[in-house]
Parts: structure tokens; C-alpha cells; sequence
């Protein structure tokens, strides 16, 4: 160390003094000379006169500001001298603080991911979502057509206004094979807006944005090389969609990431009507605007467009508006349960700084002898200072680099369990932005903690302490009492995470108790999309779903099969409703609606609770009926009989819907979000639906459910399927458990994350007692052993120290039990069926936060009262 | 040999920047022979200390150095005094003149 610093000694100032001082020397010599003395005395009374040259040296250097960094140097080979010589204790605060940093650090690599980095197009520092905005509350960029086309024209502090929706699943057939591609429906200035074109071919022009103009499509590269072997002479020639020709018109470059996914993109041809909130809406800034200026804009439109549309005013939520926000806001609204997380690793991070601080303090009062003699012999109180922060920071830094290898470990797993969907784009790595992090964190984390203790030793009366003798004395009292309140902080933090973590684990087991109202075992489930030209009436689906059904009931194992247009457990079609006959029948009601065949009841165990279900008999000529769920007679309903009431939709459309009657009531069951109630169901029998309805969204998802293990049954149904239908494959298969699965992930995910720091908190606050109740037992040896010599019982010694660790628990759970009903507020949206107040989740938690305090003191309480009182006394 | 007067602390500031001031640029062999020569021997100068003061005044920003050739063709530092320590220099005499005035009033009393 000190060698190393040699070669960095001889600098050219170095060389430059030594040259000034001997031509110094050499002219008091000459000088001398000159007055008759001998060149050997000339010489010694230049030296004389000059003073000790190496003195001056170093006043000079001291001068020229090396001394401060040859201090630090001098304070960090202190400080790595004392790591060596307590090995022990070097590797518990190193350790310590890596998980505290480390926990940080893989949790921020993930916010940045989420929030920090900007989307990957050349214009991504102009992009910005248009939102609606309820009085700063903002929902994600979703308009209608008219709206958009609105914006478009008007807006004037956005450069572009651009829009996609999305294209569903389409077959891309070539050579007698179908393949589903995703398609995304963009307007002509999509691309331009993003800053990126095809790097082969062109974008859309403005021209094929009507209803008349060619259809034309785009092909992201993959699909190209995939697809179509990178052929260029793709451009021009007609690929087929679904038995339509798309001119294939451009092939985006290879870097380019869609968002949101997509393999082919096709012009979105808005017309300005209110057709729901499908259009997301987005904008690029003029160059030099601003956000706040364009917000201001969209929000003055959404005003005259309020005049202009009164007929969609009821549509509006109270007081809504519009608002520019930076593009991508919605991946960042579902990123917000990471800020929980980030909040939970916080506080470990706090924990295990206060451990690092207690540890620092014992140190620092154990060397409280050592650090006055220094002062005595001058060192002044910053240089003190000084040097235990040096080993603070050595120790953070040190725990930075070893908790930023922790974080890389650790960010695969917790990726693969994240609580957030995780866009592609924007990986979750340790990047220079998370080593900044890391290191910043670390640092102020090593001053800060480390400053604390420094300032209370350094503050200590010196005199006292050379005076003071033995391990028993006034200023180690002082600091006692500063460890015992670190350690009751460090207790109130853990049990802050663990009444959190309790919280959410209360939720996730309601969760899986609750009812689904399906019994999802056994089911298999499988997509597809229905864009052909050859599906376009119901009567042609009907056929097509009869076929099927028919050849899948034909399997030994399948015991039924059914369709459904959505899958229960996720959600359906949004219609709006009429009920005739009811208080407020002008009044739109919202429905979740969803067409399915008869067998779906019966194959999902859907109870029917009046009324009755489907029959064949219910087919296109019959008249038209639907099944409600019991949600629905309870919102719109009341008390009143359901059955024989009429259902009405699309009411104000140029084509009515016939009004349905209502047939039976059947069982709830859950929509996407389990934490809510089942949504307000209206179900259609397949046979009745209107030309058309049959292929919106996602496409149809085929039912069977199978007595076996179902193996096998997916090729089967493929094979089915493709002797009916060759052009028509399955786009994916899925069970009904991996369905509620994904219901669930984020809880679970968040649940067992929150509980893992919880379990690393508690471990750290159990660390911290058992180090402080050693600390304050070895202080107390020679006491507790002219106790036991005196004749106290051991039990009663025990006792007295174990009581004292739980007097501390005690304090930090008085002070725990406060913050959480601070800070539980924050998981409000991710609590369910319990309240963020809930007495039970508290005492649990503080029970077992005290026994695993009780547990920290017994060992050192224990092994004092094994104690040979001759030996304490003689240790004095 | 008389006594010696040790050279009073934050002195030796104001009498390198008098000595530039009057002399021109000089070495620091050439300051020290000055300050010895005004005072008339009665001064002890530990030479060597004279640099760290040298580099005190340089970083303040009083004096400045180069590199030059002496009188007997060596290469030696030259240090002149800026015009920031003119102005110091000024203050500081007129503070030193004012504290004189007091000891001595308060000496005569």
C-alpha cells in the first residue's frame, strides 16, 4: 500500500521544489565562499541557514495540499488494517450492508427499467400520451375515433398527432399453410411520429388511411425473414391476411421494437364516430414546446369538443379532461406496484445502516482509549472524525460492490417473478444508471451512518475517558443509550415490514378462498381468430363451431366441450344496456357481455339459480334470449323477478338490436380482477348473436373439459381442427389453472417478495439485539459476577437481561405499531378482504418479532450466567 | 552575534509581499538575502521556511513565479507580486500601521 503510494510520490512539483531549494543552498554557499570560509564550512552554514531542508519540504508540501489526501489515504489503511485484524466483524457489516445495497440495487434496476428509461425511437423526448385527466387523475391515452380525429386536426402544439389500435390475430396464409400474426391498425403517421420508417419500402401515406384506399400493410423484420426468407421482392406483391390481399408496401428495420407488440401493421382508417375507447392517442411535441403547453391545449379541445358532442357527454367521468403525459404511460401506471417494493427495500436498507452504526459505535467505544490518546497527542476532532468515517465508508463501499454482484444474482428470479408485466424493450439489468445508483446510495449511506457514531465518540469528554478504567465507565453509558435507540428503531422498521407483509399474505389466502364461480380444474382452453372472410356471418361460425364441438366431444377423455367469446376469469365485451320497465330506463347500464354455447354452464359448473339455461332449441330463428349472473339482477334488478324482462343494446345504433328476454339466473364468476366483485354478465347463446359480433376481440376460445390428464389433447384438437378447417389454427391453448394463475401472479408475487423482505428485516433486527445485548452483558461481566459471587440465581440473572433486550423489542414495537398505521396506507390498493388496520396481522406480527427478540438475548444471557465469577472478576 | 528576533507569525506575508513590491521580481535566495539585509542581520530567517509562505501567497493569488535564468546563469524560480497583492499589501500596512498605533499608545499610557 504504502510502496504503491511511493510511486505516485515523485511528482514533477517534487522535482521542481528540490531544484529551487538547491539553487537556494548553492547561493548561501557561494555566499559564504566568497567570505573566505572553506567549501566544507561554507556548505554547513548554508545548510544552517537554510534550516532543515526535509522540514521545509514538508511545510511546503503540507502547504500545496497533499496532506489532505495523503490523511485520507493514511485513513483508509487505517481503516483497512482494522477490517483485517476483526475479520469477524468486518464480514457480518459487510454482509450486512451488501443485502441492505444489494436489495436496493435489484429492486431500482427494475425501476429503472420501468420509469427511468426512455422508449427506444429517436423521438421518444417529444412523444407524449394524450390522457384523459379526472382532476390529475390520469387514465391511459384511450379515445375514440371522432376524439382522435379531433385532436388531430386542431391540436396545434403537437407536431403529429399519430394513433393505433389494435388489429387482433389474423392467419397469414402462403402456400396453403395459415400462421397467426399480430396485427396492429396505426395511422399513416405512426411511424413518423415515432421517428423510425421502414428501412425497406415505405410508410403509409395519407391517402391510404380512407375507407377507399388500397389495402396495404407493413411486416416487422422478423416476420419478413421468417416468412418470406428477406425476399425484397416482397414490396408490391399481395401477402394474404385472412383471405384478404394486403399489399406488402415496407419492412421496418431490424432494431425496431414495437410497442405494443406487433408482426404486421395495417392502416387504422378512423371514421369520426364514437366507437368506443379503443384508439390509443398520442402526440409529438413541437420542437421547443412543452408538455405543460400542449396539456393546456388538449384540455381546452376536450372543452369545445364537449360543446360540439353533448350526445357523449354522459360517457365523460365527472370533471374529465385531457392531459399530455410522457409517452408509455400506461406500462408505467402498471408498473406502479414497484414502488411498494422500492419503499420495502428502503426500509431494509435502513435497517442494516443501523446496524452498521451499532456495530460502528461498539468499535468506536471499544477504541474509545486509543482515540483519546490520539486526541491528547493532538490530532484534532475532524480528523477523528475522519477516520471512522473512513471505516464507514470502506465498509459500505465495500458491501456496494459485493450488494451490486447480490443484485445481478438476484434480478433473473426476480424478474421471472415480477409482480409487473416487464416491457421488452427495456430489460432489467445492471446498467451504469443502477451502478450510479448503487454507489451514490452506498457512499451517503457509509457518511450518514457512519458520521453518527463519529460525531457522539468525537463529542465524548476525552478527559473522561483516560481517566476511565476497565470496561466500566461513565461514556460508554452515553453511547449504550445510542445503540439501545438505534436497535428499538431497527425492531419498529421490521415490524413495519412484516405487518405489510402480514397484510398481504392475509390477502393472498382470501384470494385463493374466494369463489371463482368456476371450477377451472380439468379445463383446457384453446384461441383462435375469426377474420376470415369465410366467418363473416354467424351462420357461418355457428357451422364451423357445431363441427367442431361435435368431432372434440369424440375424444375418450373429453367429457364436454363448449365455446365462449371470452374466457371466464378474464373480461368480456363492454356493451352498454337498456332495461325497459325499470325507475331510470333511459339510463345506460354497463354489461359484461359474452356469447357462449349452452354446454358452457354445465361444463364450467356454473350453478343455474333460476329460470332456465340454453337449449339447442335457442338457435337463430327462435326468439332471442340471455342468461343474466346474479350480479346483474342485484345492480339493475333489485328485488324485482329478472325472468321475462327484456335487455336491450345498441339501442341508438342505426341498427338496433332486437330487445332479449331474459331467461334464468345463473352463478357469479369472477372477471379478470379477483379482487372485485363479478361484473354485471349478460350471456348470449353463440346461435343469436349479430352477423359479425362473433369475431371481436380476441377471437373465440374453444372449451373441453377432460376426465384425464388431457395429454394428448392438444394435438387432437388441432387435428380436428384442421380437418375441418386447414386455414384456421389455434392460435394458443391454455388451461383454465394457468388463467386464474395469472389472476393471482401479481399478488403472489408481491406477497412472497414483501415476505422475503420481511424475513431479511427481521433477520437483520434480530443481528441488531443479539449484538447490543452481547455488547451491554460484556460490559456488565465484572457486575454480574460479583452478582452470581454474592449468591444472585443464575435464572434471575437471565431474566434480568432477557427482560432488558425486551424492553427494547418493546419500544420498537410501540414505535413499529405506529409507523405501520403510517405506512400500511400505502398497500391499500393491494389489500383485500382485510383492513390496512388489522388487529389480528399486528399482534401476530409483534408477537413474533418479540420472540425472535427473545430468542437474539437468551444466547448471550445464557453464556453470562455460565459464568465463572472468579474469572470476571479477575477480567477486570 | 546580537539576539535574534524571531519573525512574528503572518509577518514574514507582509514582508515578502513589501520586498516584491519595492524590488521587482526576485528568487527566493534573493528575498531571503533582502528581508536579512533590511533588517540588518537582526532578524533570524530560517530560509526553507520561506518557501511554504511563498506557496501560500502564489495560491491567494499575490504572487506569481516563472521560471527564469539568475544573475550566475541557473535556472531559478522568479516570484513578482500580482496586482491582487498590491492591494493586499496595502491593506495589510494599513492595518499593521493601525495595530502599531495601538500597542504603542496603549505601551505609552
Amino acid at each position: 500500500m504504502s510502496r504503491l503510494w511511493n510511486l505516485f510520490r515523485k511528482t514533477k512539483l517534487d522535482r521542481q521544489l528540490d531544484e529551487e531549494f538547491q539553487f537556494h543552498v548553492d547561493m548561501l554557499t557561494e555566499q559564504y565562499l566568497k567570505r573566505g570560509l572553506t567549501r566544507e564550512q561554507a556548505e554547513r552554514e548554508a545548510r544552517r541557514e537554510f534550516g532543515a531542508v526535509e522540514a521545509a519540504k514538508d511545510a511546503y508540501r503540507d502547504q500545496r495540499g497533499w496532506p489532505w489526501l495523503e490523511d485520507w489515504v493514511l485513513d483508509l489503511r487505517h481503516a483497512v488494517r482494522l477490517l483485517l485484524r476483526y475479520p469477524g466483524f468486518s464480514v457480518v457489516a459487510v454482509i450486512t450492508m451488501a443485502q441492505g445495497i444489494g436489495a436496493n440495487s435489484a429492486v431500482f434496476s427494475m425501476v429503472n427499467a420501468a420509469f427511468l428509461r426512455q422508449v427506444p425511437y429517436p423521438n421518444a423526448a417529444r412523444l407524449v400520451d394524450i390522457v384523459r385527466d379526472a382532476r390529475g387523475q390520469l387514465s391511459p391515452p384511450y379515445h375514440n375515433s371522432r376524439r382522435y380525429l379531433y385532436f388531430k386536426e386542431r391540436a396545434r402544439t403537437l407536431e403529429e398527432v399519430a394513433a393505433s389500435r389494435g388489429g387482433g390475430t389474423l392467419n397469414l396464409i402462403r402456400n396453403g399453410e395459415a400462421e397467426p400474426v399480430t396485427a396492429l391498425r396505426v395511422s399513416a403517421n405512426f411511424f413518423r411520429t415515432l421517428g423510425i420508417e421502414p428501412s425497406l419500402g415505405r410508410s403509409f401515406r395519407q391517402e391510404e388511411e380512407s375507407p377507399q384506399g388500397t389495402a396495404v400493410a407493413i411486416l416487422s423484420y422478423s416476420l419478413w425473414q421468417q416468412r418470406f426468407g428477406g425476399d425484397p421482392g416482397i414490396l408490391g406483391q399481395a401477402i394474404d391476411l385472412d383471405g384478404k390481399p394486403f399489399t406488402a408496401v415496407g419492412v421496418m428495420p431490424p432494431h425496431f421494437i414495437a410497442i405494443p407488440r406487433a408482426d404486421v401493421w395495417i392502416p387504422l382508417r378512423p371514421r369520426p364516430v364514437n366507437d368506443g375507447r379503443n384508439t390509443l392517442v398520442f402526440g409529438l411535441l413541437r420542437s421547443g414546446g412543452s408538455r405543460g403547453e400542449a396539456s393546456r391545449e388538449v384540455a381546452q379541445l376536450i372543452g369545445s369538443y364537449r360543446q360540439d358532442f353533448p350526445g357523449e357527454y354522459r360517457e365523460f367521468a365527472a370533471n374529465e379532461s385531457a392531459a399530455v403525459a410522457p409517452f408509455g404511460i400506461e406500462q408505467r401506471f402498471s408498473s406502479r406496484p414497484l414502488w411498494v417494493l422500492f419503499g420495502a427495500v428502503g426500509l431494509i436498507l435502513l435497517i442494516a445502516c443501523s446496524n452498521l452504526a451499532n456495530l460502528l459505535v461498539a468499535r468506536a467505544t471499544g477504541r474509545l482509549r486509543e482515540i483519546a490518546t490520539r486526541a491528547a497527542l493532538g490530532a484534532g476532532r475532524g480528523r477523528i472524525v475522519r477516520q471512522l468515517l473512513a471505516e464507514s465508508l470502506l465498509i459500505s463501499v465495500l458491501g456496494c460492490v459485493l450488494g451490486l454482484v447480490l443484485a445481478s444474482w438476484t434480478i433473473p428470479a426476480l424478474v421471472r417473478m415480477s409482480p409487473v408485466p416487464l416491457a421488452d424493450w427495456s430489460p432489467v439489468r445492471v446498467d451504469w444508471v443502477v451502478v450510479t445508483f448503487t454507489t451514490a446510495l452506498a457512499v451517503l449511506t457509509g457518511m450518514v451512518f457512519g458520521l453518527f457514531p463519529a460525531l457522539q465518540v468525537a463529542r465524548l469528554d476525552l478527559n473522561d475517558c483516560m481517566k476511565a478504567s476497565g470496561t466500566t465507565s461513565t461514556p460508554k453509558r452515553a453511547t449504550g443509550r445510542l445503540r439501545r435507540v438505534i436497535v428499538a428503531g431497527e425492531v419498529a422498521l421490521s415490524l413495519v415490514l412484516m405487518i405489510g407483509a402480514g397484510l398481504l399474505i392475509r390477502t393472498f389466502a382470501g384470494l385463493v378462498r374466494t369463489p371463482l364461480g368456476v371450477d377451472p380444474a380439468g379445463v383446457l382452453a384453446g384461441r383462435m381468430s375469426l377474420q376470415s372472410e369465410r366467418y363473416k356471418t354467424t351462420a357461418q361460425t355457428a357451422q364451423l363451431f357445431h363441427r367442431g364441438l361435435d368431432r372434440f366431444r369424440q375424444h375418450p377423455e373429453v367429457e364436454a366441450a363448449a365455446i365462449a367469446s371470452d374466457l371466464p376469469l378474464e373480461r368480456g365485451m363492454n356493451l352498454v344496456a337498456w332495461i325497459p320497465g325499470t325507475p331510470d330506463a333511459g339510463e345506460p347500464r354497463l354489461t359484461d357481455w359474452r356469447y357462449v354455447s349452452p354446454d358452457y354452464f354445465s361444463l364450467l359448473r356454473i350453478p343455474l339459480l333460476a329460470g332456465r339455461l340454453f337449449t339447442e332449441a335457442d338457435g337463430p330463428q327462435a326468439a332471442p334470449v340471455v342468461l343474466i349472473n346474479q350480479q346483474f339482477v342485484k345492480q339493475y334488478f333489485g328485488k324485482e323477478n329478472p325472468i321475462g324482462r327484456v335487455i336491450h343494446v345498441m339501442q341508438h345504433t342505426p341498427e338496433p338490436d332486437r330487445p332479449r328476454v331474459v331467461v334464468g339466473v345463473v352463478g357469479d364468476v369472477k372477471s379478470n380482477e379477483f379482487k372485485q366483485a363479478a361484473k354485471a354478465t349478460v350471456f348470449v347463446p353463440f346461435e343469436q348473436a349479430r352477423d359479425g359480433y362473433l369475431r371481436f376481440g380476441g377471437g373465440v376460445h374453444w372449451l373441453v373439459r377432460s376426465r384425464g390428464a388431457g395429454n394428448g389433447l392438444v394435438a387432437f384438437m388441432q387435428k380436428e381442427m384442421k380437418a375441418i378447417d386447414p386455414l384456421l389454427p389455434f392460435v394458443s391453448f391454455q388451461t383454465l389453472e394457468e388463467v386464474r394463475e395469472r389472476g393471482i401472479h401479481s399478488d403472489r408475487s408481491i406477497m412472497i417478495l414483501l415476505a422475503s423482505f420481511a424475513a431479511l428485516a427481521v433477520l437483520l433486527a434480530a443481528v441488531g439485539i443479539y449484538g447490543v445485548i452481547s455488547y451491554l452483558v460484556a460490559q456488565r461481566t465484572s457486575e454480574i459476577g460479583i452478582r452470581i459471587a454474592l449468591g444472585a440465581s443464575r435464572p434471575r440473572i437471565v431474566r434480568s437481561i432477557v427482560m432488558e433486550g425486551i424492553g427494547l423489542a418493546g419500544a420498537g414495537i410501540v414505535l413499529g405499531i405506529a409507523g405501520a398505521l403510517l405506512l400500511t396506507r400505502f398497500l391499500q390498493s393491494f389489500v383485500f378482504g382485510v383492513k390496512t388496520t388489522d388487529p389480528l396481522t399486528f399482534a401476530l406480527a409483534a408477537s413474533f418479532l418479540l420472540a425472535i427478540a427473545t430468542i437474539a438475548c437468551l444466547a448471550p444471557a445464557l453464556r453470562i450466567a455460565r459464568l465463572d465469577p472468579m474469572r470476571a472478576l479477575r477480567a477486570e | 552575534m546580537p539576539d535574534k528576533t524571531e519573525i512574528l507569525q503572518g509577518t514574514l506575508d507582509l514582508m515578502v509581499l513589501k520586498t516584491l513590491d519595492s524590488m521587482g521580481p526576485l528568487h527566493g535566495y534573493g528575498i531571503a538575502q533582502r528581508i536579512q539585509q533590511i533588517s540588518q542581520e537582526l532578524l533570524y530567517l530560517n530560509q526553507g521556511t520561506l518557501y511554504p509562505a511563498l506557496l501560500r501567497l502564489e495560491q491567494r493569488g499575490w504572487i506569481a513565479s516563472e521560471w527564469g535564468t539568475s544573475e550566475n546563469n541557473r535556472r531559478a524560480r522568479y516570484y513578482s507580486i500580482t496586482k491582487a497583492g498590491q492591494k493586499q499589501l496595502k491593506k495589510e500596512v494599513e492595518d499593521w500601521q493601525a495595530q502599531v498605533a495601538i500597542m504603542t499608545r496603549l505601551l505609552e499610557a
